[in-house]
């Protein structure tokens, strides 16, 4: 009996919903309204309630992302924007608006030169989003495992050279496209990046109200955060500089 | 003076020692308007200089011109820029400023002046200017004690006859632009032993421009109506008229020092000795020349070049670019040089025509004036930094410059040859382009962001983790479930091949069924001996079955050792026993029984069948 229900139980969860979701498209589709009417501070505060709800889409990054740009709030609609690039890498939309929103504002900072073929492996292994993925990795491996218990319930299948070509296959593009997906999750759960919010932020050399400042940064700026105490974030740019900021000067992608 | 008038009077003091600088900051340009001075005696020349400084490219910027058409007339411009590249940031800057005449007494106000770039409005701060009468009369006559000025007056008349001042012109028509030379020269019979220049004369319609006079002037001796005087140039001075018609320009004051040492030693010893009571002494004395009218005429209408801005005199030009075979994205310095004679601060350079591709920051400009020799001659170099973007061979078109030509009174056009420029790939893309825009960056800048999207997929939870999902976990391990099942049964299939015991031992129990059936049917039928034949069939194939227990040795005693030895407990064998010989007993002695009896005896088989299933 008690296994019965288990498994009821998760075919029920299959059919769960999201309890929010609903309440999230109402307050997204008020705010593309506001924003069609040129009200951008409504809809800035509309999309920003979905976000109180805790429900997320690029779509709705990219156009909180908008707002914020046509409302001169070029920090955050480059935020925003990063969002929406981590949920959808390869969609043009986004590159576009933070290429013309990083023109606005921001520091200059000089990438450090590549290999050519480096940057295009970068690139293609960026391009998927790490959702695309997933659901990539999840349907081989399924298809893989059940090609493989099908040899034991009809043996007779491992004699077709289709099922033992496809079979090997499948092996080989599992591996390769759950490695990638491994890395990017590594990648993921461990590099942070964030944004700078105000318009000139000082970076200073350790976590102190009084310590010496370093370098200043300007809104739009992107770097990486390397380690957090309360209050203060230690970040790192591109070009290999240092410091420390206080995490309300900046926002996480 | 009541209370009331002398705050207002305060505040007034105040708003313009602070007017004379205000900023005003919005976005990256920082524009800024000044004033040379608050107070401004009429009819003087005042300027208003407005800065821009921002970073990027301020090309296009074009403020308006302050119009002070109320209180001032306007004479001029004069535009300069500057930039800089300070690590990798460009800062640039544009002065402009603007020439005029106040024209009418009274406090006034500069207009607000309006700077438009990129998409954004920039104003600066209204600056208060006092428009005063001018100075009278000559200070320096009040000065010195008292004594001092009763041997002046009595003296004055004696001087007067003896020295005067004069302003000398060396044409009196002129084109516009056309440079007129004023000498301001001392006639005296007396010995000057110091000079000042007392006021500086306003040259309202004309560009100013003064020849400094090196060390003591030289002199020469003339003689005038049988006197000898001693001429002397005491200031030189170079106009250039901004407007036609009868101009007047305003005399000049110079206070000279006399010593009246008179030459009565020789000539009349005695009467001199006693005339004159001031006897060496140095007397103090203004002197002031004539007013000067002009006749100022226009430049001829006829074949004016389109690109003509106003340069008159004469010029030369060179230009030449710093390298001919660059790189995209380094810079190339092209430089234009007009030199020659004329009114070289007021003269402009029609901007050049460069490739597409090229990116040009305004020009910085720099003048160098020699007034030696009693002209004014100088050069006015124009910088181009420019920045290709793309490689290939690019031209350059030839750069042209018109002026009036002075000594044949014609429109002259310069031109200098079209320069190639060739320009190749830059390997170090990245690292050799300076912070400021590129060329498609600027294209860029004046589009617009792509609308929102007004469609959307599912919203998700935003700490969702793809593992936190049970689907997940059911696609995880479904498969894992489904393998093992395999296995499990392939191993199953190869059992029921090779095993006869187990196969049997598994059919045991369908068999069994099947019999069970058919006795069911013959009970059904009232076959009372072919139900007890089944039943008694069923419960030995189920045990040989189970036992692998060869077809001919289905005894009733081998079976019950067969299950004895299989540790059964001897309750179920016991049973077992008692049900075999009830069947045979039916079946072969009396071949007939109730109904209820036979249900009885079929649940019990059943039973047993389920026992044993259990056990084996």
């Amino acid at each position: 009996m008690k296994i019965k229900m288990f498994i009821a139980g998760i075919f029920f969860s299959f059919f769960l919903t999201n309890i929010y979701a609903d309440e999230a498209t109402t307050y997204f589709i008020k705010g593309n309204k506001a924003y069609e009417s040129g009200d951008f501070e409504t809809a800035i505060s509309n999309y920003e309630h979905v976000l109180q709800l805790k429900q997320e889409n690029w779509q709705l990054y990219y156009n909180l992302g908008n707002a914020y740009f046509r409302n001169n709030n070029i920090g955050r609609a480059i935020l925003n924007y990063e969002r929406a690039l981590k949920l959808q890498p390869d969609n043009e939309d986004i590159q576009f608006n933070l290429e013309l929103a990083q023109l606005q504002t921001g520091d200059s900072i000089p990438k450090p030169p590549k290999e050519a073929w480096l940057v295009l492996l970068e690139n293609w292994f960026n391009s998927p989003s790490f959702m695309f993925l997933f659901y990539t990795t999840l349907i081989l491996y399924v298809l893989f495992m059940l090609g493989w218990a099908l040899r034991y319930f009809v043996p007779v299948v491992v004699r077709f050279a289709a099922y033992r070509i496809s079979f090997v296959f499948s092996i080989v593009l599992l591996i390769a496209v759950g490695s990638v997906f491994s890395l990017r999750w590594l990648n993921e759960s461990t590099k942070h990046y964030g944004i700078i919010l105000e318009d000139e932020v000082k970076v200073a050399s350790a976590p102190a109200a009084d310590a010496i400042e370093v370098f200043i940064l300007h809104e739009g700026t992107k770097f990486r955060i390397q380690e957090r105490s309360a209050q203060w974030w230690r970040i790192r740019l591109r070009d290999g500089k240092s410091g420390w900021i206080q995490t309300e000067t900046a926002g996480e992608i | 003076m009541n209370f009331k008038k002398t705050t207002k009077l305060l505040l007034a003091a105040l708003v313009s020692l602070t007017a004379n600088n205000y900023t005003l900051r919005a976005g990256d340009l920082n524009v800024t308007a000044t004033v040379n001075s608050n107070q401004i005696a009429i009819d003087e020349q005042f300027t208003v200089t407005l800065t821009v400084e921002g970073s990027g490219n301020l090309n296009s910027i074009e403020p308006e011109l302050p119009n002070l058409d109320e209180f001032a007339a306007y004479t001029g411009s004069n535009q300069s820029s500057n930039f800089q590249f300070i690590n990798g940031k460009m800062s640039a800057s544009k002065t402009i400023t603007y020439y005029y005449i106040a024209r009418k007494i009274g406090s006034h106000t500069i207009p607000a002046i309006v700077v438009k770039h990129k998409r954004d409005t920039y104003k600066t701060q209204p600056i208060t200017v006092q428009i005063i009468k001018a100075a009278s009369g000559t200070p320096s006559q009040q000065q010195g004690n008292a004594g001092e000025r009763q041997g002046q007056a009595t003296s004055s008349t004696a001087i007067e006859d003896n020295m005067y001042l004069k302003a000398e012109v060396d044409k009196k028509q002129a084109y516009v632009g056309e440079p007129v030379t004023i000498s301001y020269v001392i006639y005296t019979a007396l010995q000057v032993t110091n000079y000042s220049l007392q006021n500086k004369p306003n040259y309202g319609d004309f560009w100013s421009e003064e020849i400094p006079i090196k060390g003591s002037p030289a002199t020469t001796e003339r003689v005038i109506n049988g006197r000898r005087f001693l001429i002397a140039t005491l200031k030189k001075v170079v106009l250039y008229p901004t407007s036609i018609g009868m101009k007047t320009v305003p005399p000049q004051e110079v206070e000279v020092a006399v010593r009246m040492r008179e030459r009565r030693a020789r000539r009349d010893f005695f009467n001199s000795f006693f005339d004159d009571p001031f006897f060496g002494r140095t007397v103090n004395h203004v002197l002031k020349s004539n007013a000067l009218e002009l006749e100022i005429k226009p430049l001829p209408a006829a074949n004016k070049p389109r690109d003509f801005s106003g340069s008159v005199g004469r010029f030369s030009m060179t230009t030449s670019v710093d390298k001919r075979r660059v790189k995209t994205n380094e810079a190339i310095t092209l430089k234009t040089i007009i030199s020659g004679e004329g009114n070289i601060r007021t003269l402009s350079l029609p901007q050049p025509k460069f490739p597409e591709s090229f990116e040009v920051y305004d020009p910085k400009v720099s003048e160098k004036i020699e007034r030696a020799g009693g002209k004014i001659k100088g050069s006015k170099i124009f910088e181009y930094v420019i920045i290709p973007r793309d490689e290939g061979t690019f031209r350059i078109d030839p750069i042209a410059f018109s002026y009036f030509d002075l000594t044949t009174n014609r429109y002259k056009t310069l031109s200098r040859g079209a320069i190639d420029v060739e320009v190749l790939k830059n390997d170090k893309q990245v690292s050799a382009t300076p912070r400021g825009l590129s060329k498609s960056e600027v294209k860029l800048l004046g589009k617009d962001i792509r609308y929102i999207s007004l469609t959307h997929r599912e919203f998700r939870p935003i700490d969702e983790k793809f593992y936190s999902t049970p689907q997940f976990w059911v696609l995880f391990f479904g498969p894992v479930v489904v393998l093992f099942a395999g296995i499990a049964y392939r191993q199953h299939q190869e059992k029921l091949g090779t095993n006869i015991a187990y196969a049997r031992s598994r059919k045991a129990q369908k068999v069994a069924s099947k019999q069970l059936k058919t006795a069911h049917a013959a009970m059904k039928n009232n076959d009372v001996g072919g139900f007890y034949a089944e039943l008694a069939r069923a419960l030995t194939a189920f045990v040989g079955n189970k036992l692998n227990v060869q077809e001919s040795a289905l005894m009733r005693d081998e079976l019950i050792k067969s299950l004895l030895s299989r540790g059964i407990e001897s309750e179920i064998v016991e049973s077992f026993d008692a049900m075999l010989q009830e069947c045979d007993f039916h079946r072969f002695a009396k071949p007939d029984a109730p109904e209820a009896a036979m249900e009885k005896a079929y649940q019990q088989v059943n039973e047993l069948i389920v026992a044993l299933e259990k056990k084996l």
